[in-house]
């Protein structure tokens, strides 16, 4: 399939029961449900589960989707909806079983200076301060701070007013100041290195 | 750069923005497993499937009133087993109360 074709003509064929076709916007469309699923769940078989349950929905609503959101906005629309439905029953289980093997990555401790974090222990610091956050705030954060849209597409995805963003994207920056705030300033070790 | 930036830029380096290798095979493997087969469809195999026995059933039944039959019938009366139509017959019936 030539990878130039448009998302409307891969829709219409998905619609007319073509393959190929819905797999070819998986393929284009994976990284951004992966960023939110990931980033609300965190890397794991629970996000791969999310991650496809989200296009299987997609598939089922090929008929009813017209085009009226972007398709990316309405994919994580669908991605963000699931993830908030999986992180309440993970708190249910979590309440009812707690886990031993799954213990939380600590950050408790800032880290000692002159040592450089690796691309992995990044992950783990910043998956420990998301964790911390609860879903509202997580998810404006996951939307806004590392998908970068605009305030505007946040609260489109997650159907809220423009204000209910921003003032839950303050509260959410001040926990993670508090969370990541020892690595964050000068000299820590995360100053160095470029960004995406 | 500001703190707030920094924790900007932490999140977005620390971001996972693919699944695991074959997420499109897993999608699609799944998809053919849930894609349901409608009513319409279901209901025809399954009939195709009777009507093989559904025939064997009738033939048998068809056989036994044939054996059965009596004179004075026809061969589509007897296999269908349908009461002859005689004189004496239409008498027993005006004597029942």
């Amino acid at each position: 399939m030539d990878p130039g074709t448009t998302d409307d003509i891969l829709l219409e064929q998905a619609r007319r029961g073509e393959d190929a076709a819905f797999r070819h916007l998986v393929d284009r469309y994976h990284s951004v449900v992966a960023t939110t699923v990931v980033g609300m769940l965190g890397p794991g078989d629970d996000a791969d589960d999310v991650g496809q349950e989200t296009f299987i929905r997609f598939h089922a609503a090929l008929g009813q989707f017209r085009g009226e959101a972007a398709l990316g906005t309405y994919l994580r629309r669908i991605a963000m909806n699931l993830s908030l439905n999986a992180l309440k029953r993970r708190r249910w289980t979590a309440f009812r079983f707690v886990s031993r093997d799954q213990s939380p990555t600590s950050i408790d401790e800032p880290p000692v200076d002159g040592v450089d974090l690796e691309a992995a222990e990044t992950r783990a610091v910043v998956r420990a301060a998301i964790d911390r956050l609860g879903p509202k705030h997580r998810s404006v954060v996951v939307l806004r701070m590392i998908e970068g849209l605009s305030t505007k597409e946040t609260a489109e995805v997650l159907d809220l007013p423009l204000g209910t963003v921003l003032s839950r994207l303050a509260r959410a920056l001040a926990e993670l100041e508090t969370t990541l705030g020892p690595y964050a300033r000068d000299g820590g070790p995360l100053g160095g290195g470029g960004g995406r | 750069m500001n703190p707030e930036e920094k924790i900007g830029r932490m999140l977005e380096q620390g971001a996972v923005r693919s699944f695991g290798p074959g997420f499109a095979d897993r999608v699609m493997g799944r998809l053919s497993a849930t894609r349901s087969i409608p009513l319409s469809t279901g209901l025809e195999r399954s009939f195709l499937r009777l009507v093989p026995l559904a025939l064997a059933a009738a033939a048998v039944l068809a056989a036994l009133n044939l054996r059965q039959s009596g004179q004075g019938q026809t061969t589509v009366d007897a296999m269908l087993g349908l009461p002859a139509v005689t004189l004496a017959a239409a008498y027993e019936l005006g004597d029942q109360p």
